[in-house]
């Protein structure tokens, strides 16, 4: 809600922990949300995005933000899941839903509801290759603007806009059949 | 479509971002105008846009708070850098004494202990600052607090607020915290709370991080708790309770409205906040619905479009107010 993030970091700076408190109950669940998603490994996120803020803190007083504190938080929260999937375990976990395909189910026409295509969409991000699937995440799950995204990522916001275009087109691609069964029933749903 | 119209994806999803141009809003609307099925192909991306913005899954803040609170307090204490300095300041503040002494004293029988009205103003950058009471405020540049003057003594400590600020209120239940702003919202701090409070000319909003505040404005008041927030916008004279609020508070400023999963009921308060408009519902069953979307400069007429074709309902016009209806095929 504000303008002026200067004011939030500033007095975090000032050893404010009201004001450090309020940053983490606005950014805690949509960090978990990302890096989770990274991870596939929910508590796996929460422990990278507890260690950032508990980080964040002890840096509080050196902390220089060029962009918003919200891209900040976002690209802390990437490297640090990412320096986590380097970690063996965790990376196997990650390499088995890469090679894991999710099985299609037929379903007759008038079960087809909502959830399950939101279901399918999610099945589909999975399979969108790595750097598609985290502009995508970061949009749509997030709701970052380009600008942030180019920020966390560290790329380019022509690039975002390329690959956000190449994330619909193959998700359009891989829900064909979906989409238009579904569109189909969504006229007799309301 | 095919390959060679790559181009129109990274487009279209601009347009469904809300990250297009005007230029390219029109060479989308063009683009698409020419043939029946680019409609189709574009209808098939909403769905795809729409069901793919699902809200993270539930995580336990609190706790989660805890365990970095717990982490974060059990460091240990570095002297702040401020109180190394604390000498400089104090021969400065002998020095500034000194000087000032001449000046001071022939004001000083006139002075009434206690009674005195202090300003704190943040300039050019943000201030931190500590009232009578021990309550800490931290002012957004431009800022500017004013202390009542009976607040040391009165029945209650009331300040006068022109900007940004926190408030972290020292408890006194004897002695209710009251902060006044210039659209003459009053908010009454109920137990020791920290508050952020943002205000200027058309909206004063209130969010609470701890404690409980009542937000009166007239004869309308809000309780807010934790986690909520509330605003006073003097265009459409309404005080609102609202969570989805605070995501589009600054709406008026940005010109940009953003809904997470957000039912249509709320989407249209905002909308009716916003466009100052009157949007009815005609089918209360569509009040439920969820609606996710992020609109950019889009004059109320694309808004209203879009909700119509997510949703399959109409939105009719009468002479002063928009109705929304289902969508009778």
């Amino acid at each position: 809600m504000f303008s002026n993030e200067a004011l939030l970091v500033s007095a975090i700076g000032q050893d404010n922990t009201a004001a450090f408190e309020y940053v983490f109950r606005l950014y805690y669940k949509p960090l978990c949300g990302y890096a989770s998603g990274l991870l596939n490994d929910r508590d796996a996120g929460e422990e990278v995005v507890q260690q950032l803020f508990v980080r964040f803190w002890e840096k509080r007083r050196e902390l220089q933000l060029t962009g918003s504190l919200r891209a900040y938080l976002f690209r802390a929260a990437h490297n640090a899941a990412m320096n986590a999937i380097k970690h063996e375990k965790v990376k196997q976990a990650y390499m088995q839903h890469q090679v894991h395909e999710t099985p299609v189910q037929e379903q007759p026409l008038h079960t087809l509801r909502a959830k399950e295509l939101e279901r399918e969409i999610q099945a589909a991000v999975m399979k969108l290759p790595e750097q598609c699937r985290m502009v995508f995440r970061l949009s749509r799950m997030e709701e970052l603007s380009y600008r942030e995204i180019a920020e966390v990522l560290g790329i380019s916001i022509k690039t975002v806009e390329n690959q956000m275009g190449k994330a619909l087109k193959m998700m359009r691609a891989n829900l064909a059949g979906y989409l238009n069964i579904f569109l189909f029933c969504f006229l007799f749903l309301n | 479509m095919n390959e060679a119209n790559e181009h129109y994806y990274d487009l279209l999803a601009k347009l469904l971002n809300g990250e297009a141009t005007a230029e390219e809003k029109e060479e989308a609307a063009t683009w698409l105008a020419a043939d029946p099925a680019r409609q189709d192909e574009y209808e098939a991306l909403k769905k795809i846009w729409q069901f793919s913005g699902t809200p993270s899954p539930e995580f336990d803040t609190d706790k989660a708070w805890e365990n970095v609170r717990a982490k974060i307090s059990s460091q240990p204490k570095v002297i702040p850098i401020y109180r190394r300095k604390a000498f400089v300041y104090a021969a400065a503040a002998a020095l500034a004494i000194l000087i000032a002494v001449p000046f001071i004293l022939p004001y000083l029988g006139n002075s009434n202990a206690g009674n005195e009205v202090i300003t704190f103003a943040a300039t050019t950058t943000t201030e931190q600052d500590t009232l009578p009471d021990g309550s800490a405020i931290t002012l957004n540049n431009g800022t500017v607090l004013t202390t009542a003057g009976d607040f040391i003594n009165g029945k209650t400590r009331r300040v006068k607020l022109k900007g940004e600020a926190f408030f972290n209120v020292a408890h006194n239940a004897e002695r209710p915290f009251i902060i006044e702003t210039t659209n003459e919202v009053s908010i009454r701090v109920l137990g020791t709370s920290f508050n952020v409070l943002a205000d200027n000319d058309t909206l004063t909003e209130i969010t609470v991080v701890t404690g409980r505040v009542r937000v009166t404005r007239g004869s309308d008041s809000i309780i807010l708790v934790p986690g909520e927030s509330g605003s006073y916008n003097r265009r459409t004279g309404l005080l609102l309770k609202n969570e989805n609020i605070s995501l589009n508070a600054d709406a008026w400023k940005t010109n940009r409205l953003v809904f997470k999963d957000t039912e249509l009921e709320k989407v249209v308060e905002i909308l009716n906040r916003f466009y100052r408009t009157n949007i009815r519902f005609d089918n209360e069953a569509i009040r439920q619905l969820r609606f996710t979307g992020t609109f950019e400069n889009e004059p109320l007429d694309n808004v209203l479009e879009v909700i119509e074709a997510t949703f399959r309902i109409r939105a009719v016009r009468s002479s002063s107010q928009i109705h929304l209806k289902t969508d009778t095929l």
